[in-house]
């Protein structure tokens, strides 16, 4: 079978991995907690639930699980990790705080779980026991450094010479020598994973924009993103008038036979009042940067651009690409990235304006809503942010199915390029599409030269090409999204990523305009 | 020809049954030789992650079944 060299975070993806298995029981057996209204005492009881052989099964000791397990609980109900060897118990600090129906997320969202960590070393070129100890031994003589040495017939890479050129990897005739990666810091875009001191991995929050990654890359579930699951339930409980917005990539997250009637039934039963499609607010954005795209155009006959106009239209839609370009290219992000919020906050403002006392709450695959919801104008607007799958944990806790409802009529709350927001490459030619239904007859044929790229590392070099105008012709829509393949690929998925495109394909036909524009009222 | 019901419960939707699908659905072998049917709940894990998922074949129930268990199983009923 043909094997294709895969990136690091989509080695694990789609697989049902022990480290799934663990963060999925820990959010339902949490979310269960609440539902059931045990008392906070309770809580020492779920690390025992969880971790319930006397032997150990994942790590060296049960303790040492079951410790872990107990800082994924803490994540789960929104608090703060303790600083590395300084446990407690749970249930007597914050835990009376955090079942309620405020907002208790505090920064950062995205954890490392420090006894969780191996201390993976860092990216290293290492000689393997394939190393035949060959007399010609290439990898020695290629060596810009002078490295590589053969001692004991072997070949040895020094590693405080070592610069990984990785020429002698190159060269090995049994590909002897390996490239070591350490997966989290590997799957970071920004590069912002180093060692702290005792080699455990560290998150520089400067740097770090909450894009999860790291999350799905750890092979040892070390780095976790707090919840806000118990609020929300708490929220629906207390009679709060919850409603949901359910970004478009939910298609065929819940299964094959779970449709968006059967979701939004599912999701009345829990509590929400009302379900929307964030596909909506996705139109809504659409409609605006495709103006903003038609004045460009309009422009284009001029032959001086100063530099502080618009020269293209970069998607405002994926947080952790917009705080990547707004802190690495501030200029150019500045004067092209769009205004538009992202489609979670316009959804969320057509709830508000309806119901001023609505309690939003955004689902979605996306870790860095969470963090967005730290922008001052958008706290007013969208109150809580969850993943599909701990979505799946509030309904596993509520004993809720969604294929077990009727069919009924399906969402019918956005146009058909709305939907296809998720899929990388969709957000572009949806402005594409709507900005050649807005411009004049004749000019409807106009080529609008557009690049799009997925995941935050290829985001980077995109935009450094960009600034240096290697583009030709000049890209006029400009996206980014920080996960593979859109947000499809998202760390709070669940379905594979083939399947859920396709669906996310299908859904988008049944919808009953093409543009936005069809329906929305022209300002 | 191989009956596979899968259960697309949520339970076991999320505890591996996502994966599952995608081997029965991605593999031309399995496609060829077996009829696969998404089904509603089978009701066999009783909620929890440590019997799911559910698959039933030719109308025998497996519960807690890996994907490296099913394509070897698969592979058998085929060869038979």
């Amino acid at each position: 079978m043909e094997k294709k060299d895969l990136n690091i975070f989509e080695k694990m993806r789609g697989i049902y991995t022990p480290v799934t298995e663990i963060r999925r029981k820990v959010l339902a057996a949490v979310a269960r907690m609440v539902v059931e209204d045990q008392p906070p005492r309770y809580i020492e009881y779920i690390p025992y639930q969880i971790i319930d052989k006397n032997i150990p099964t994942y790590r060296e000791s049960v303790f040492k699980e079951r410790a872990i397990v107990r800082e994924r609980i803490r994540l789960a109900f929104g608090m703060e990790l303790k600083e590395f060897g300084a446990h407690g118990p749970i249930h007597d600090d914050d835990v009376i705080n955090t079942i309620t129906d405020l907002k208790v997320l505090k920064r950062p969202i995205v954890n490392v779980i420090k006894a969780g960590c191996e201390r993976c070393p860092e990216d290293s070129y290492i000689v393997t026991n394939l190393c035949q100890g060959c007399i010609a031994h290439p990898c020695t003589s290629v060596c810009p450094k002078n490295a590589v040495s053969i001692q004991k017939g072997k070949s040895l890479i020094d590693q405080l010479k070592c610069i990984r050129c990785g020429r002698c990897a190159q060269v090995c005739p049994y590909n002897a020598i390996a490239y070591r990666e350490r997966p989290c810091a590997t799957a970071c875009g920004v590069k912002a994973i180093s060692s702290d001191e005792y080699g455990f991995a560290d998150i520089n929050y400067n740097l770090c924009v909450s894009c999860g990654m790291c999350i799905v890359s750890c092979p040892f579930g070390a780095i976790g993103e707090k919840s806000e699951i118990v609020q929300i339930i708490s929220a629906i409980k207390n009679g709060k008038r919850v409603y949901a917005e359910i970004a478009p990539a939910f298609v065929n997250q819940f299964g094959p036979l779970a449709s968006s009637a059967k979701i939004r039934s599912a999701l009345k039963e829990i509590g929400f009042l009302d379900i929307k499609e964030v596909a909506l607010g996705a139109d809504k954005v659409i409609l605006k940067e495709a103006k903003e795209l038609v004045a460009i155009l309009e422009n284009d006959n001029k032959k001086n651009i100063s530099k502080d106009e618009k020269q293209f239209i970069g998607t405002s839609c994926c947080t952790s690409w917009k705080m990547c370009a707004d802190r690495h290219f501030p200029e150019l992000a500045k004067n092209n990235i769009s205004e538009s919020f992202a489609p979670m906050v316009e959804t969320a403002r057509v709830i508000k304006e309806k119901d001023p006392d609505a309690i939003v709450v955004f689902i979605g695959p996306c870790i860095a809503k969470k963090e967005e919801c730290f922008i001052p104008e958008v706290t007013a607007l969208v109150d809580f942010v969850m993943t599909f799958e701990e979505l799946v944990a509030v309904f596993q806790a509520f004993e809720i199915d969604p294929i077990e409802f009727e069919e009924e009529e399906p969402m019918q709350d956005a146009s058909c390029i709305g939907r296809n927001f998720p899929v990388a490459g969709g957000v572009a030619q949806a402005i594409i599409k709507q900005t050649r239904a807005l411009l004049p007859e004749n000019k409807k044929d106009r080529e609008i030269p557009h690049i799009n790229a997925d995941t935050l590392a290829k985001c980077l070099t995109m935009l450094k090409k960009l600034k240096s105008g290697k583009f030709n012709p000049k890209p006029l829509v400009v996206e980014g999204m920080a996960c593979p393949f859109g947000c499809i690929g998202g760390p709070g998925s669940i379905s594979s990523l083939n399947r859920a495109k396709n669906a996310v394909k299908k859904f988008a036909e049944k919808a009953k305009n093409a543009l936005p524009s069809d329906y929305l009222k022209k300002k | 020809m191989i009956k596979i019901e899968l259960c697309c419960g949520l339970n076991c939707l999320a505890h591996g049954g996502q994966e599952l699908l995608d081997i029965l659905e991605n593999d031309e072998k399995y496609k060829k030789k077996c009829e696969i049917e998404c089904v509603n709940c089978l009701d066999e894990c009783g909620n929890t992650a440590e019997k799911s998922p559910v698959i039933k074949i030719n109308n025998k129930i497996y519960r807690r079944i890996t994907s490296d268990f099913l394509m070897d199983l698969l592979d058998r009923l085929i060869s038979e």
